[in-house]
């Protein structure tokens, strides 16, 4: 949700914000977060990943800003990103980046942080919902799709998310 | 004969049938339209009635002014009385006459103010209500509204629809439509513009729903951002990309630019 009068890309790196928010073309943007159901499922989902990020050589990531292009920095809920970080703040597109629904997440507000992942060349984008529950996965060419099976993949590397292991 | 009454309309008659069983009465009368009008449509009976008449100080005066008779079973078929059709005519006259596509509560309420010897137009008349001061407030009213996505889309999908070789049944929502074969079985397809503030998990739970009233498609226009969404029983939401969005059984095609055009 936008809150309060634009300011710089200097002024929002250097001000550090509990919880921390998104920056939008100058606008700082709250995230919905801070309930059981939403932290649950987004720790379930950083500790699968933290668990093989050696097997898999990656490194996972709970809220970390993500400059999306020159005006805009998203946070995901968690993100993963192949072999180290390229820095503090990432600039490179990672290649996993998932979001745990809040109750109160708009479908427009989603749709618009989706939208800069991909445009950001995201590989894959995962968006899920603890109440259903259900799963949606997000690509270029087909756009927001609800996933209807059981393990979430990826291709080059294939990685994989048992949907059992996040949801109880 | 009720096409192109609203789900609201609808309800109104349906209450109606309700009241005059409650009544005893043979016909559903228009005082038992007047009081389907206030039980459905809650806003409109507040915005035109003073604040100290409540539904069941109109019905208590119905119930002085009428005899008392036995309750009438609900399966009993009612028909309306002459003076209850000649309300409903009215009610579609005034739709046409403010250029409103559908005929909605507010319009049954101006063919009741018309009937005008009918017991509901006293009622309505002893109260200050007026066919002039209702007219006038649904005059501006529906300049405001007509501007509204959900109305455009309402309006662009109506044209569309009547354009087919096929009749369809199609009933005006809040922000949107619904789609049916004929007025006797129920929709298949429901249309709607989504709102800015609709939160997804809400969406999701606005799609069970539909579904268990028989629903098969839902068509989600996000008109702001040009996209469009279609929600299944079998496979969930999923963005459409294409042009043409078709249903099945029996079958119905929308081009996108139909809405976006």
């Amino acid at each position: 949700m936008p809150t309060g009068t634009l300011i710089s890309v200097e002024t929002y790196l250097a001000t550090s914000y509990r919880p921390d928010c998104d920056y939008v073309d100058g606008r700082i943007e709250e995230r919905n977060l801070g309930e059981w159901d939403h932290s649950k499922l987004q720790a379930a989902i950083t500790a699968y990943f933290y668990q093989r990020r050696k097997l898999w050589n990656i490194s996972v990531a709970p809220e970390q800003r993500v400059q999306v292009s020159p005006t805009r920095f998203r946070i995901p809920d968690v993100c993963v990103v192949l072999g180290e970080p390229d820095g503090q703040i990432f600039r490179q597109p990672p290649f996993i980046c998932i979001e745990s629904l809040s109750k109160d997440d708009r479908m427009s507000e989603m749709q618009r942080r989706i939208d800069d992942y991909l445009t950001m060349c995201v590989a894959y984008v995962w968006v899920l919902d603890p109440d259903g529950p259900r799963v949606y996965v997000a690509t270029p060419s087909a756009g927001l799709q609800e996933f209807k099976g059981d393990v979430l993949r990826t291709e080059n590397p294939a990685l994989e998310l048992p949907l059992s292991e996040v949801f109880e | 004969m009720f096409e192109r009454y609203t789900e609201k309309a609808r309800r109104v008659v349906f209450f109606a049938r309700y009241e005059a069983s409650e009544f005893g009465s043979s016909a559903i009368e228009t005082e038992h339209l007047l009081l389907g009008l206030l039980r459905e449509d809650k806003a409109l009976a507040n915005r035109f009635l003073p604040a100290s008449d409540s539904v069941q100080s109109i019905r208590d005066r119905i119930r002085a002014l009428t005899p008392l008779r036995e309750k009438i079973s609900t399966s009993v078929d009612l028909p309306l009385s002459h003076e209850s059709k000649r309300a409903l005519a009215y009610a579609a006259e005034e739709a046409e006459r403010l250029r409103h596509k559908f005929i909605g509560p507010e319009h049954l309420l101006l063919g009741l103010l018309r009937e005008e010897k009918c017991l509901a137009a006293d009622l309505l008349r002893e109260r200050g209500v007026s066919i002039e001061r209702v007219r006038e407030e649904l005059a501006a009213r529906g300049a405001d509204q007509s501007d509204s996505p959900g109305s455009r889309l309402q309006v662009k999908l109506l044209a569309y629809l009547e354009s087919l070789p096929n009749e369809f049944s199609v009933v005006a929502t809040g922000l949107g439509l619904t789609v049916g074969v004929d007025s006797l079985s129920g929709p298949f397809i429901y249309i709607e513009v989504l709102s800015p503030t609709l939160r997804l998990s809400d969406l999701q739970r606005g799609a069970d729903l539909h579904f268990g009233m028989g629903i098969r498609y839902l068509w989600l226009f996000d008109t702001a951002a040009r996209r469009v969404y279609v929600v299944t029983p079998e496979a969930g939401l999923q963005e459409f990309k294409g042009d043409v969005l078709r249903a099945e059984s029996p079958a119905l095609e929308l081009p996108v630019a139909e809405v976006f055009g």
